[in-house]
């Protein structure tokens, strides 16, 4: 009771000093606005989601149908009215690149989801049990860590038929390592700790203690990385199409544009038409990997933002 | 030390192991018929055909009896026929591997080269001009797709400018010896050798910053300093030698990322080694040499970060391992 007054004081003292209240989220956010790049880097992927989730209504009322042919000459350059130029087969590229960016964007937050599932399961089992469990599952994780990605996404894609479920999958399955990782790591320092003794101490059981009391400690790292592992995703999506292995034509996605663009680049007939799908996949995994930096820094209150 | 690599090697083997297995489940995981790449609309197999195919690639036998057979004929160095080439997948693989270990070796090479007096530069001038603008470019390297870079390189080098060729690893044709050879060969190695090394770069840039920065925090830093001893060979003899150490473990556990980045590098450039090779056997749903080129591949890295392990524990010998 008393210990409630003095806080209760404490509270209104601060706001007649001019200090507001402040959640853990708005501290953070505050945290994220100091840093322009992360912020820049917000807008423009909040604008690019925005625009894929858009992509019909966008292409009807300003551009073309994607999947439609000799809309334009074949192989044009930039205009006013094909703003990205037209590929091969006389398609309007700005609204195939604009469809493509909902295939990129979706499958990378699809892997992102799954790989955070099995990572986080593995890794807090993995933390939290210790002994037999946390061996089998990081020599299990090692094997993962030493497959070298992209031959085995060929393999499996390749085995199954290249369909945008089966990308998902396969990216998912190879890329949750590293969140189990930090995880565990987490876990493992988690768990010493006093609040976890108590939890304990007033009854709780392993599976309340894993999913009310470590769990959330371990949010703000697994944000990081899940940001990160978007980036990862949709760079080995486009790889993937871009071998010719990722979602089939005629539905557009950034990578299978550049695919079908090559020949053209090498020929001299178009560089238009590589360089806008590609420019789209390199500014998105640069703008994730600034938010992820800001990120970083705005969840984690040890590393100062001020340099 | 003996312990040590005693211990290493004994979790090596389940590792393989259990890596063996995965390659074989996931090839298993195929739909439909592996002898349908000996029909086609035309030519059906008959049930006597079918029977002798099966029985001499052992498709006959249970699952596990496959996978020993498969893991035993593998660990003794045969890796079976390929059903597209006809030729044994060793030797195909040989006749492929020198074009990447050139490739992926020289661009590793030139990657070092260059990150390590970067990051080493940026660690030591922290928050200045370079340090910022090596930060920068390392952000930018990271998130180039490598097949695109390679793309726009090709665009504005070959293409537009038409100093360099793109495609192949010689001008088709070329007849030249000597010196020539050379030159016509170094002129196509030049895009994919950039394309390969920058997002090396980048990474080990970073890498060597951060390894840089916690070593100049030490107190032998300090007390070199303290004695007189001038700021160079600070940095040359008691900074440098123990930041590097680390990038011995980072060389091994980069492997599957090199070799992937190559993968994607040949194709843009058509250039004849292991990854287009795998790529064309994916395509064609080359089961043997799928899973050889897998089975090898992990051994290559398995042993790249046990080597990289051993190394490290001989270098430092802060480290010790009983």
């Amino acid at each position: 009771m008393a210990q409630q007054l003095s806080t209760q004081g404490l509270g209104e003292r601060a706001q007649a000093g001019g200090l507001q209240h402040r959640t853990y989220f708005r501290l953070f956010w505050s945290q994220l606005n100091q840093s322009p790049l992360a912020m820049g880097s917000l807008f423009i992927l909040v604008a690019l989601c925005l625009a894929a989730v858009l992509a019909p209504w966008i292409s009807d009322v300003v551009a073309y149908d994607p999947k439609e042919p000799f809309v334009g000459g074949r192989n044009e350059g930039p205009s006013a009215a094909h703003w990205f130029g037209t590929d091969h087969l006389g398609r309007d590229l700005f609204s195939r690149v604009l469809w493509g960016s909902q295939i990129s964007l979706s499958i990378g937050l699809m892997v992102a989801l799954l790989s955070v599932g099995i990572g986080a399961l593995l890794g807090a089992m993995s933390g939290f049990f210790g002994g037999k469990v946390d061996t089998l599952i990081m020599r299990f994780t090692d094997v993962w860590l030493n497959f070298p990605g992209i031959f085995f996404l060929i393999a499996i894609v390749t085995i199954l038929e290249p369909s945008f479920w089966n990308l998902i999958w396969a990216i998912g399955i190879l890329s949750w390592p590293s969140i189990c990782r930090i995880v565990r790591a987490n876990i493992l320092s988690l768990k010493e700790r006093e609040f976890i003794l108590a939890a304990r101490a007033i009854g709780a059981g392993g599976f309340r203690i894993i999913v009310r009391h470590l769990m959330p400690n371990t949010m703000a790292p697994v944000i990081v990385n899940a940001t990160l592992t978007v980036a990862g995703a949709i760079l080995s999506e486009a790889g993937l199409s871009y071998l010719g292995l990722g979602v089939q034509p005629p539905t557009p996605s950034w990578g299978n544009i550049l695919f079908d663009g090559k020949p053209f680049l090498i020929t001299g007939q178009n560089f238009w038409y590589t360089f806008f799908p590609g420019l789209f996949i390199f500014i998105t995994v640069l703008c994730i990997n600034f938010l992820g930096d800001g990120l970083r820094d705005a969840l984690d209150p040890k590393v100062s933002t001020k340099r | 030390m003996i312990r040590h690599i005693i211990r290493r090697l004994l979790i090596l083997i389940p590792t393989l192991i259990v890596t063996t297995i995965v390659i074989f489940t996931i090839v298993q995981m195929t739909p439909g018929d592996p002898l349908s790449l000996y029909e086609s609309p035309e030519i059906k197999l008959t049930e006597q055909e079918r029977a002798r195919l099966l029985a001499q690639y052992g498709l006959d036998k249970p699952v596990y009896v496959q996978y020993l057979l498969w893991a035993g004929r593998f660990f003794t160095g045969d890796l079976g026929t390929s059903f597209n080439w006809k030729k044994p997948v060793w030797d195909l693989v040989m006749e492929r591997v020198g074009a990447t270990v050139e490739l992926a070796g020289l661009s590793l090479l030139l990657a070092l080269l260059v990150a390590i007096p970067l990051g080493t530069l940026s660690a030591i001038k922290q928050y200045s001009m370079l340090d910022n603008t090596v930060t920068f470019f390392a952000f930018i390297g990271v998130a180039l797709p490598n097949f695109w870079f390679g793309l726009m390189l090709i665009g504005i080098f070959a293409v537009i400018l038409g100093w360099l060729p793109t495609q192949q690893m010689l001008t088709p044709g070329f007849s030249g010896t000597g010196l020539e050879w050379w030159i016509d060969h170094l002129r196509h190695l030049v895009l994919p050798l950039v394309v390969l090394s920058t997002a090396q770069v980048a990474g080990f840039s970073r890498y060597m910053r951060s390894q840089v920065l916690e070593v100049l925090r030490d107190d032998y830093v300090n007390t070199a300093r303290a004695k007189g001893v001038r700021e160079l060979r600070v940095i040359g003899k008691h900074v440098l030698k123990n930041a590097l150490l680390p990038v011995v473990t980072l060389l091994g556990l980069s492997l599957p990322f090199l070799l992937s980045g190559a993968l994607i590098t040949e194709q843009v450039f058509s250039w004849p080694g292991m990854g287009q090779f795998f790529w064309k056997a994916a395509t064609a749903r080359d089961y043997p040499v799928i899973m050889g080129v897998l089975a090898m591949i992990s051994v290559v890295t398995l042993m790249g970060n046990f080597l990289a392990d051993l190394a490290y524990a001989y270098l430092d010998p802060r480290i010790k391992y009983d």
